[in-house]
């Protein structure tokens, strides 16, 4: 499988510990990855990275906020289709609420399950679900 | 014949007429040729008598007929028999009755026979008849004009009679008395009335004219005669009040007599005519009426609380002293103002709402009761609370309100301060909230990546030793997690900030899939894990993240604790509350464990792993649904922990019943419920169909909102505090222009009964409770498609 051929991933974690880990998560499921710090970053790479999905992070490390990330995307039309899914250590009612009528598309809170993520990801680009095992056992 | 005639009282008169002395004459002519004569008086008589007076020979030839007869047979004079002016059926009864009895006894009298008449009518008569030695004597009466008047007479008399019952009932009922006294006779006539009026018995007193002042109270009695004496000497007319004494009891009695004096031609008087009424009871009942007048007078002078009377447009009528300790004006300088004047202009509107609301409700029993603000005349402002109450004109509509106002200053400071510990504590509260989510945000963070590295580690390391030493890592932390989420779960509830999230969700899926998660561990101990389910479980409002999170726990304990044989979920249906029971065949539970078993970090046995927060959040959760948690075990029986919840049933499929998540419909909706958890369900269902929602409390505040803003639908409970849905309903029709026509839908529980008096508060239709999102769902779209077909100009949304 060529890099081209593969799913883009647009990774928004300010973060670096968790950063790491979903890239290498990602990567080894078989996505091209590319990683954001900050809402200006996240804008920026939607457009210049063109990714399939967006993992995106409510709590930004320079005050920045994931909502507003959200917002800018869906107003604008050449991001407005990327599907969305929140992962966030955020779990309040409001908040997963808001997110979707926001339009995210999905909502996943930290700590997350690597396999399921991994399935929700999946879900998220109408692939099939990825056989974990088999395709784990051949990356490595 | 010649003695009844000569009986005839009017025969003098009779003959001094000069026309009828010409008929007689005319008659003799016509009489010549019989040989029957009488003198001219007689003869006179006989022609003129009232009834026809017949004579014939001894064949019953007709010798002399009188003209009554003529007229009333057509008889000519000419030569015929009586029998022959008689009817067929007259001339047998003639031959066969009547005559046989004349020859017998002389005499007949009353026979009812039947003339042939002029016109060839029949005439019935009554016949009296004599017979003497050479003829025979008839009188023949109309019989129809003698029946008539005796039927008249009796007429009358019976007239009479009812006519003086009559005259004594409506004597009785007006306790209404007459009498008379005739001046020359002294004799008087009293009417049954007058006798009970003055407790006489007319068999044993019959008063004579001047007796009659033994009744009377010493003292009133010169009074009296001197009114009546002149009336005498005056125009005649007299009218009197006194005491009576009465005769049977001794009582003494107050009467009043208004009279009239009867005079001859010559104006001498003669007689006097009266009506006597005891007014006893009158008075008294005046004297009561006036003591509670003035007892009420008194009330309102002295009440800490103002009274007040008002019309509808709001002048005010009256006000009770009260005023100037409570605003400052005197009742003076009040009346005749509006209540414009009193009330703070910021809380008219709201006001006026409410008590045009009332005014419009019809149900006088429910009376609101309206907190407003009114400015003291010193400045400063007063809280008042207002208990209106219709008063009902002749016609039965309400005229003018009555309104009883309380000073409720010193409440309102004690529900400000209670308002400000309130938010205080809901502040503390909401900061310790909010540190516990920004702590177990911070928690989560590292946590991610412990969990998550050592995940990875254990995937990509070859070595068995560092894979079991990462899989310990990961067990761990997933140990803290669950911890973390434990605390935060309790602090939530503690501080009663835990929502439900209730969507449509299947009992049956989800305690099979709790069961799949548990499977692997059950097996791993060797022990049974069965799910008994009801097949026709119907789909339910859940919280299925808290369910699931209840059911894990309980099931997860029992499999926890069990080492031999088993664990059994059972799920079943009740009607309307869903039953969960965990059986296991576990170590059981001693009376003293259970007790401390839903509570606060106690751990029945302190060497099993686990903070002891698990039980006790569901019991919480439990709670928070509504429902009942319990366990039944002893040591060595095992345990059954059971828990049952009230839940609303979904009927259909979940995607039809809630409909999309994508906003599919456009609309502005208040939701006006006092229960949170209905007010969020009712909320949720809405917005899942794409509307904006508004929520409040209760009706007061759903007014106030009315006033605010345009809604295109307002959904309203029934039963609230502060102001119930009816009153508001009347209020936002009477009141808020902005929502006059918005529909309004009621929400409660109570039929056919209830629904009548929602509509006639003025709503547009109702759903039941407990609600079913399908038929609120579609009566919302329904009446909402009606109001914006109706005004698409101010359809917001």
């Amino acid at each position: 499988m060529s890099a081209l051929d593969k799913f883009r991933i647009l990774v928004v974690e300010d973060t670096r510990d968790i950063s790491d880990l979903l890239v290498i998560r990602l990567e080894l499921g078989g996505y091209v990855t590319c990683v954001a710090r900050n809402c200006e970053q996240a804008i920026a790479q939607a457009f210049a990275f063109k990714p399939n999905a967006i993992l995106l992070d409510i709590g930004l490390g320079d005050g920045g906020d994931g909502f507003e990330v959200l917002r800018i995307l869906k107003s604008s039309t050449k991001t407005s289709d990327i599907p969305v899914l929140m992962l966030t250590a955020r779990q309040q009612l409001t908040d997963i609420r808001r997110a979707i009528d926001m339009g995210a598309r999905d909502y996943v809170t930290k700590p997350f399950d690597d396999r399921k993520l991994l399935m929700r990801v999946a879900k998220l680009l109408g692939q099939p679900m990825p056989h974990l095992t088999t395709e784990r056992r051949m990356m490595l | 014949m010649r003695s009844a005639a000569s009986s005839l009282p009017f025969s003098k008169p009779f003959v001094e007429n000069a026309g009828l002395k010409r008929n007689f004459n005319r008659l003799r002519v016509k009489l010549k040729p019989v040989s029957f004569s009488l003198c001219p008086m007689t003869e006179a008589a006989f022609e003129l008598a009232p009834c026809g007076l017949v004579v014939c020979d001894g064949n019953g030839s007709i010798v002399a007929a009188n003209r009554f007869f003529r007229e009333m047979s057509g008889y000519d004079g000419g030569t015929k028999t009586f029998g022959r002016c008689l009817t067929r059926p007259s001339q047998f009864i003639l031959s066969a009755k009547l005559l046989p009895q004349l020859n017998q006894s002389g005499e007949a009298s009353e026979i009812a026979l039947t003339l042939n008449g002029p016109d060839g009518d029949s005439i019935p008569v009554l016949v009296n008849a004599r017979h003497d030695g050479d003829g025979f004597h008839y009188a023949i009466f109309p019989a129809r004009e003698r029946r008539e008047y005796e039927s008249e007479y009796l007429n009358a008399k019976k007239k009479l009679t009812q006519y003086s019952d009559y005259l004594r009932m409506a004597e009785r009922l007006a306790h209404l008395g007459h009498w008379h006294g005739n001046l020359v006779t002294r004799e008087t006539y009293w009417s049954p009335e007058t006798y009970a009026i003055f407790g006489c018995d007319p068999e044993t007193f019959t008063p004579r004219i001047g007796e009659t002042m033994v009744l009377y109270h010493p003292d009133d009695r010169k009074d009296i005669l001197a009114t009546v004496d002149a009336a005498v000497a005056g125009n005649g007319e007299f009218s009197f009040r006194a005491r009576c004494i009465r005769r049977d009891t001794g009582e003494i009695r107050h009467i009043e007599t208004n009279g009239v004096c009867e005079r001859d031609e010559s104006g001498q008087a003669i007689g006097l005519f009266g009506v006597v009424q005891d007014l006893t009871d009158l008075l008294r009942a005046q004297d009561a009426t006036e003591a509670s007048e003035a007892r009420y007078r008194l009330l309102a002078d002295s009440s800490n609380d103002i009274i007040s009377v008002f019309d509808l447009d709001g002048t005010i009528d009256y006000v009770s002293p009260a005023i100037e300790k409570l605003l400052g004006f005197t009742p003076a300088e009040v009346i005749g103002k509006n209540v414009r004047d009193i009330v703070h202009p910021d809380d008219f509107r709201l006001t006026q709402a409410a008590f045009a609301g009332y005014v419009r409700s019809g149900d006088w029993s429910a009376v609101p009761r309206v907190q407003y603000r009114a400015r003291h005349k010193n400045g400063h402002i007063v809280w008042l609370e207002a208990s209106p109450r219709a008063m009902l004109g002749p016609d039965g509509k309400i005229a003018k309100l009555q309104d009883v106002v309380r000073d409720i200053t010193e409440r309102k400071a004690v529900e400000a301060a209670l308002e400000d510990a309130m938010v205080e504590a809901n502040a503390a509260a909401d900061a310790k909230s909010q540190f516990l989510a920004t702590m177990s945000h911070e928690l989560r963070t590292p946590l991610t990546s412990i969990i998550g590295f050592s995940a990875l580690l254990r995937d990509v390391v070859q070595d068995e030793e560092p894979r079991r030493f990462s899989q310990r890592i990961w067990t761990a932390s997933q140990g803290l997690l669950a911890l973390i989420n434990d605390i935060l779960d309790h602090s939530k509830l503690e501080a009663g900030q835990l929502e439900l999230d209730i969507a449509p969700c299947s009992a049956n899926e989800l305690m099979l899939e709790v069961a799949e998660t548990l499977e692997v561990q059950a097996q791993a101990k060797g022990l049974f894990l069965t799910v008994d389910t009801d097949d026709d479980m119907p789909l339910m409002l859940l919280d299925e993240v808290r369910m699931r999170q209840i059911l894990m726990n309980l099931a997860g304990n029992a499999v926890k604790f069990t080492q031999d044989g088993g664990v059994t979920i059972a799920l079943h249906w009740r009607g309307d509350r869903l039953q969960v029971t965990i059986t296991d065949t576990g170590p059981g539970i001693s009376p003293e464990g259970q007790k401390r078993l839903f509570k606060r970090f106690s751990q029945v046995d302190h060497t099993t792993n686990g903070t002891g927060l698990g039980l006790m959040i569901s019991k919480q959760l439990v709670e928070l649904m509504g429902g009942r948690i319990s366990v039944e075990s002893s040591p060595g029986n095992g345990s059954m922990f059971w828990f049952d919840i009230p839940v609303q049933v979904c009927e259909g499929d979940a995607d039809e019943e809630v409909g999309p998540e994508v906003a599919a419909e456009t609309g502005f909706i208040l939701v006006a419920d006092d229960h949170a958890a209905n007010r969020e369900l009712i909320a949720t269902l809405m917005r899942s169909q794409g509307y904006s929602v508004d929520t409040v409390p209760d009706g007061g505040e759903a007014l106030q909102a009315c006033l605010e803003r345009r809604y295109d639908l307002i959904l309203m409970d029934v039963n609230m505090p502060v102001m119930d849905g009816l009153v508001a309903t009347q209020g936002i029709r009477a009141s808020c222009e902005l929502n006059a026509r918005t529909p309004i839908v009621g929400v409660s529980a109570g039929g056919e009964s209830r629904r009548r008096i929602c509509l006639g508060a003025g709503m547009n239709a109702m759903v039941e409770k407990p609600i079913r999102p399908a038929v609120l769902t579609a009566t919302v779209a329904e009446w909402l498609a009606q109001s914006q077909g109706d005004f698409p100009h101010v359809r917001t949304g």
